[in-house]
């Protein structure tokens, strides 16, 4: 699927080649938090209004000094300055991602901990289920039910999360089956522990170091998924700029005015590697096997 | 000011295109073997859109209609310069009664499989058009026909129920009026409805050679046509929807002509070395449509602020640059009913503000991105200069097909943007957006459709335009239509090529000219 041959595949190398390098980690950790900043703070930060257009003043490259003063960014073709724009959109990047994956990730522990513990039929509609899942094209998919549907926040929300469940749900169910095998899991049913007990105190932490690594990697998945539903024109609806739609919006100007592309290409570019290299930091420093290395 | 010159300088360009024209028919009679030279050219062409069907009866669709002109005819064609109706397949015609109509055709034209045109693929051809089982866009436009009588192998007559002072327009092949294409009679009577599409047979300048549905379709040059032979030997139509790999397939060769030049690329054509810039003015005529059917714009003071709020001559001068002009009424400026007393909505936000009395107005609406020129961006520059006066937009791009599908059933939102080709140049088209029985139509006010009535039956040509006049006053001071604009058609052509774009968004490829190999 995308996630593997897109974002997983050319970046993982990458995250092993980088994850070493402190300078790398701070600069991911830099963009993330800038990033942040620019999602919780919005309009108080940007230099300009970000919906407002100038049409005299439309397709100015970056450094120029317009009517209203300079352009770092640029402006796009409707004379709004692209600075403001990028600051704007990191709000609905970066929180409709981390609620789907949320809603993904809840909903992946049930299936696969429920799965994984009891086993039997349970398990192979599990694994069925998501084997349909990931041979369908998820963009294919959400392209079709956002389309018929029609875009909101919710439903962008829950498309994306249909197409993340499925790698926390297999990461839990196998790593349940393991768990419950172990001999304190035993203990506590010689000890008539209840089946929540086993679940809640036993079994739910063990797995949980395991998806929160699994999360970062689906947050800069869930990003690309996003910004493309924008891309498509299938995104959040909003009247304030997304990058995905920035990105759609500019592809007109990719021969005459680099900026419109390149810039809010870069920033989902930066944000998914840095989301990955700090996850690739959580992985070596919650999996005490590969401390020991 | 700035729109006389504009009109001006088409009219210069369209009087020298006639020149040009008449200027190698007779080089090509006078140095036969020379125009030969260029014979075997064979020209690519990139289309924004597919083509879906090539039964004249059964399609109105851009992309289809520019095949369907090279390989069918009609029986009168517009004079581009004067606008007025000229001979084609019919050699004269003749208005014998204020409800009857007499063609004389052509008695050297022949089908493209040999066989003579005769009066009876004439009336075969107007009547499958009436067939109700074949459901033609067209119908509505012909349906004042009552008869259509052979009279002899070329002498046609036409009876029409009332008198229609249109009839003769809807003859001819260019705008929406009518398209009656001429067809044979033989060859559509014995075939089924998917053997005549799949393999057209007309009587035109070029024949199908060969059609990969899909992908592209190859237009090849009839030998034995009737009127002076085309320049280029072979058309091959491909279709790139994506503006920027159209543009770049220009650039790199790969093809010799595309349509649709998006406003960003236009400079990059004129600086390229083998590329030029060839635009028509008269392109499609957009409306920024009101439903006034439905609350909030069924309150005039509402749509005067609505329009109050725009400063659509901004818009269109940063947007369109030369390539577009905003006009005063929805008509094009070559149709000759144009009331030229009336001006163009001003800009007045105070005016707009003291209407809105502090109200909001929340919209939803859609726009459609790349189906016309800048559409997006002429969109999203109305909904920033809405927003300042207390309508909040929300807006949705929304994929073609599936907007004017939303319009024909009315859930296209309080306000949208359509684009109108008045290739006919005739005040009629605006029934199609105004009159209450229109899919289309976005009013109902029964004044309008009360003078849009009497006109279409009103045979004196001075009274039937003092009637659109009285009908385009009544829709401006009504605040019907919040804007109008015209964006020019600009294609990209090799430059080896020559072709002057009079009729618009009709490419018309028996007109181009090979002036290097």
């Amino acid at each position: 699927m995308m996630k593997n041959t897109m974002t997983m595949g050319p970046l993982h190398g990458m995250r092993r080649a980088l994850a070493g390098q402190p300078v790398i980690i701070v600069a991911a950790a830099l963009f993330m938090a800038l990033v942040l900043a620019a999602a919780i703070a919005g309009e108080a930060m940007t230099p300009y209004d970000p919906t407002y257009q100038d049409l005299g003043a439309r397709l100015l490259p970056p450094g120029a000094i317009g009517p209203e003063g300079r352009y770092w960014l640029g402006t796009e073709a409707l004379g709004r300055d692209v600075l403001s724009m990028l600051i704007v959109g990191a709000r609905p990047a970066l929180f409709v991602s981390v609620v789907a994956v949320f809603l993904a990730a809840a909903v992946g522990i049930c299936a696969g901990v429920c799965a994984g513990y009891r086993g039997g039929r349970l398990a192979d509609a599990l694994l069925y289920l998501s084997n349909i899942q990931l041979s369908f094209p998820f963009f294919l998919l959400a392209i079709t039910i956002v389309g018929i549907l029609r875009p909101s926040v919710p439903l962008v929300i829950g498309v994306i999360a249909l197409g993340s469940w499925v790698p926390f749900a297999r990461v839990t169910y196998s790593d349940t089956t393991q768990i419950k095998g172990l001999e304190y899991v035993e203990a506590v049913h010689v000890m008539r522990g209840t089946t929540l007990r086993v679940l809640a105190r036993h079994i739910l932490p063990n797995v949980l170091p395991n998806v929160l690594v699994l999360a970062t990697f689906a947050l800069g998945t869930a990003i690309v998924m996003e910004s493309g539903l924008s891309f498509v024109g299938l995104g959040v609806p909003t009247d304030t700029p997304t990058w995905g739609r920035m990105l759609s919006e500019g592809r007109d100007y990719m021969q005459t005015a680099w900026w419109l592309t390149v810039l809010p290409g870069g920033c989902i570019f930066l944000l998914v590697l840095s989301i990955n290299v700090l996850g690739e930091q959580l992985r070596d420093y919650s999996d005490p096997k590969l401390n020991r290395d | 000011m700035k729109m006389s010159a504009l009109s001006a300088a088409t009219k210069s360009l369209e009087a020298s295109a006639r020149w040009c024209r008449n200027g190698l028919i007779i080089s090509a009679l006078l140095a036969g073997p020379a125009a030969h030279a260029a014979s075997d050219a064979q020209v690519r062409i990139a289309l924004s859109g597919g083509i879906d069907l090539l039964d004249p009866s059964r399609t109105a669709n851009g992309p289809d209609v520019a095949i369907m002109t090279q390989i069918y005819e009609t029986l009168l064609v517009l004079d581009k310069k004067t606008g007025e109706l000229k001979p084609h397949l019919a050699k004269s015609f003749e208005l014998k009664e204020p409800t009857l109509w007499e063609f004389k055709l052509r008695d050297d034209v022949k089908f493209h499989d040999g066989t003579p045109l005769t009066a009876a693929d004439v009336k075969y051809s107007l009547e499958r058009l009436l067939t109700p089982a074949i459901n033609s866009p067209h119908y509505s436009q012909i349906a004042s026909i009552s008869e259509v009588k052979v009279v002899d192998d070329h002498t046609v007559q036409i009876r029409t129920k009332t008198p229609d002072p249109l009839l003769g327009r809807r003859m001819q092949p260019i705008g929406g009026s009518g398209r009656v294409f001429i067809v044979p009679k033989h060859y559509f009577e014995t075939h089924s409805n998917q053997e005549v599409n799949d393999k057209p047979i007309g009587t035109g300048p070029y024949k199908l050679a060969e059609w990969r549905k899909g992908t592209s379709l190859t237009l090849e040059r009839n030998p034995d046509y009737w009127g002076p032979a085309p320049d280029v030997a072979r058309g091959r139509y491909t279709f790139i929807p994506e503006n920027s790999t159209r543009v770049n397939a220009l650039l790199q060769g790969d093809v010799d002509i595309i349509q649709r030049v998006p406003m960003s690329d236009v400079e990059r054509i004129e600086k390229a070395d083998n590329a030029k810039i060839v635009a028509s003015m008269n392109g499609l005529v957009q409306t920024l449509l009101l439903d006034s059917r439905k609350p909030p714009f069924n309150d005039l003071r509402t749509r005067q602020a609505f329009v109050a709020s725009l400063d659509i001559n901004n818009i269109v001068t940063h947007l369109l640059g030369k390539y577009g002009r905003v006009l005063a009424v929805p008509l094009a400026p070559n149709v000759v009913q144009v009331d030229q007393s009336i001006q163009p909505y001003r800009p007045d936000r105070k005016l707009a503000k003291q209407l809105m009395d502090g109200k909001n107005i929340a919209l939803n609406t859609y726009t459609s991105d790349g189906r016309y020129v800048a559409d997006r961006d002429i969109y999203q520059a109305i909904n920033a200069q809405l927003g300042s006066t207390g309508f909040k937009i929300t807006p949705q791009v929304m994929e073609w097909g599936r907007l004017i599908g939303m319009m024909q059933s009315r859930s296209a939102g309080p306000f949208y943007i359509i684009g109108w080709d008045f290739g006919e140049g005739d005040a009629s088209k605006m029934n199609s957006f105004l009159n209450s029985n229109s899919a289309l139509s976005v009013t109902a006010d029964p004044e309008y459709d009360k003078l849009a009535q009497e006109a279409s039956a009103e045979m004196d040509e001075a009274k039937r335009t003092e009637l659109w006049k009285q009908a385009q006053k009544l829709v401006h001071d009504k605040y019907y239509i919040a804007a109008v604009w015209q964006a020019a058609s600009v294609y990209g052509f090799s430059k080896k090529l020559q072709w002057e774009a009079l009729d618009g968004d009709n490419f018309d490829l028996a007109t181009v000219k090979v002036i290097q190999k």
